[in-house]
């Protein structure tokens, strides 16, 4: 028998007492699988279609199959997306084996299906054996691991049952039997993070991604070795790095934006929020993370002068909060800090009617108001916002600041004590300058 | 240079590659004088070695007709480029619920280097998503 023969063979004896599911909207892509099973062996009756993603999600957890053969594109829904739910519901998820069959030959698609550890990607059209040659290679992992496969397995449920040292010295076997390891020294990494040795942990995944560039779970890895190391510029390479690769989830882009803040790379911000302009599912938590960064890059930006690309960062971050008075607000503050009085009046009749009575509007009113009128003027508009009471640092050291101008020390000095109160860790923000005095002769 | 070994000053945050390789074709039945000419309407299945599966609008053609096509590859790297064959309607079965049917056709005349072209780039692809998911997240 040749090699093929055998692992046919073994094939057959493999899936002899398990289930498999096809899903696919197109009924003749389904049959076309179907039969290219029952011709390897599988009998009929373990073979279960399902034409859409829907019901693929109700018969997994049901069915339990062991090997799942999906498109990537199910209708308007992800088949990728059933990976997750299969492994959880698995009886055993180590020996599941998920498979895709699809037409999209997208670098986003292979890449997301790389990072999710797909056991297998086949191209439409179909072409020649290459559907059934995966097949039985995904299996054969199963059926047939090799000593690192094995080994590797071994190690990761020691890490499960939090024997470490013992997963360690499996590991470092593991190590001997392939040429490049990088699988070996990801959960070597991951022993030295649970160990909070975070540059032991840097070593392990530096020599997983020697071994292998663009090994997916060592990037992610030497990322949070390095955050936990408050290597912060080095932390965003190596997620810029994995971007070049891999397409950015939400979690990640949320913890890129706030690097790209945190390290100063302020250009960056741009070419993220582009990025989120393509995510599907945008979550409160992101939206708050690209309209916090947007604004200040825009703060950073009118710094250095480029006006026009300030006020485009915060058009952009004031559309994409939808409304929400707090962006608004840090914007306008932003403005008023730059004398930037036709801007921040715009900005501050795009809050919703629904917010004006509320905190952020008034002081936003208020940073206007400062722009444009007498010192009078804004202690009475002030006076009016604070019996309303509204407290929020920037109006009292707006009226403290124009109590200072008209000499109402009393007035500055009250507001200031009231202030410190509230806020104690903001001294330098209420001071209350003394009048200078001129000499007269 | 970075811990990861590349160059700071790439571009390294640039738009993924979200283009999917397609195949379309335009089908003429010269036997029945009719044609499918919008290429959406027909979807290829499998690529054979010297003809295609089809999934076409029923009562496109019978078994034995023959067939113009005009076979069209976009996105792939090289570009995108097209040729005509001639093909023979080797099987047919019909799909009623669908109103399609399912038919293999073998070329008969075509040019050699765009059909070598067309099942290179496949194969191709097929080998560096291979390799790409060995790199990736593979046992290596």
């Amino acid at each position: 028998m040749s090699q093929n023969e055998v692992l046919e063979s073994r094939f057959r004896s493999f899936v002899s007492d398990k289930a498999l599911m096809v899903v696919d909207t197109n009924p003749r892509a389904l049959q076309f699988i179907s039969s290219l099973l029952t011709s390897m062996g599988v009998a009929e009756k373990s073979i279960y279609l399902c034409d859409s993603y829907d019901s693929a999600k109700v018969d997994i957890p049901k069915l339990k199959p062991s090997i799942i053969l999906t498109d990537y594109d199910l209708d308007k829904k992800c088949g990728l997306n059933l990976i997750k739910m299969y492994r959880s519901s698995s009886n055993e998820p180590a020996q599941s084996i998920f498979i895709l069959v699809t037409a999209n030959t997208s670098q986003v698609a292979v890449a997301r299906a790389a990072e999710e550890e797909v056991e297998g990607y086949v191209l439409k059209p179909f072409t020649g054996s290459i559907l059934r040659e995966t097949i039985v290679k995904a299996a054969s992992t199963r059926f047939e691991p090799n000593e690192y496969e094995r080994l590797i397995e071994e190690a990761k449920q020691l890490i499960a049952q939090g024997d470490l040292k013992t997963a360690e010295q499996v590991l470092e076997t593991a190590k001997t039997k392939n040429p490049q390891p990088a699988l070996a020294h990801f959960y070597l990494g991951q022993i030295e993070l649970a160990r909070k040795d975070y540059r032991a942990a840097q070593n392990r995944f530096q020599l997983g991604l020697k071994a292998n560039r663009i090994h997916c779970k060592c990037l992610i890895g030497l990322h949070e070795a390095l955050l936990g190391q408050k290597e912060y510029s080095e932390a965003y390479a190596t997620l810029k790095r994995f971007s070049r690769y891999f397409p950015l989830e939400p979690p990640i882009l949320a913890t890129m934006l706030k690097l790209a803040i945190q390290t100063k790379t302020y250009e960056d911000v741009e070419r993220l929020f582009r990025i989120f302009e393509t995510v599907e599912e945008k979550s409160e938590e992101l939206i708050r993370y690209v309209c916090a960064a947007l604004v200040v890059c825009g703060k950073f930006y009118l710094q250095k002068t480029f006006r026009s690309r300030a006020l485009e960062l915060f058009q952009h971050a004031v559309k994409t909060a939808q409304g929400n008075p707090r962006i608004l607000k840090e914007v306008i503050l932003v403005l008023a800090e730059n004398q930037l009085k036709k801007e921040a009046e715009l900005f501050l009749q795009f809050f919703p009617a629904n917010f004006r009575e509320s905190a952020d509007y008034f002081v936003a009113k208020i940073a206007v108001t400062d722009l444009n009128s007498d010192a009078k003027t804004v202690i009475e508009v002030g006076k009016e916002v604070l019996a309303k009471d509204v407290h929020e640092p920037p109006i009292y050291s707006i009226l403290i600041k124009r109590m200072n101008e008209t000499l109402d020390i009393a007035g500055a000095q009250d507001l200031s004590t009231e202030a410190l109160k509230r806020w104690p860790d903001q001294t330098e923000r209420f001071q209350v300058t003394a009048p200078e005095r001129k000499e007269t002769k | 240079m970075t811990l990861t070994g590349d160059d700071p000053n790439e571009d390294v945050l640039e738009p993924k590659n979200s283009v999917s390789v397609e195949v379309f074709i335009r089908l003429q039945n010269t036997t029945a004088h009719t044609s499918v000419p919008d290429e959406h309407r027909i979807r290829v299945q499998q690529l054979l070695d010297k003809g295609f599966a089809l999934e076409v609008p029923e009562k496109t053609c019978a078994v034995g007709h023959s067939l113009a096509l005009e076979v069209i590859c976009k996105g792939s790297s090289v570009g995108e480029f097209s040729f005509r064959c001639t093909a023979k309607v080797e099987s047919l079965k019909n799909w009623p619920e669908d109103h399609m049917d399912e038919i293999m056709i073998k070329l008969v005349q075509f040019p050699e280097d765009p059909w070598d072209k067309l099942k290179q780039i496949f194969n191709d692809r097929q080998k560096e998503i291979v390799a790409f998911l060995n790199a990736a997240g593979g046992t290596g």
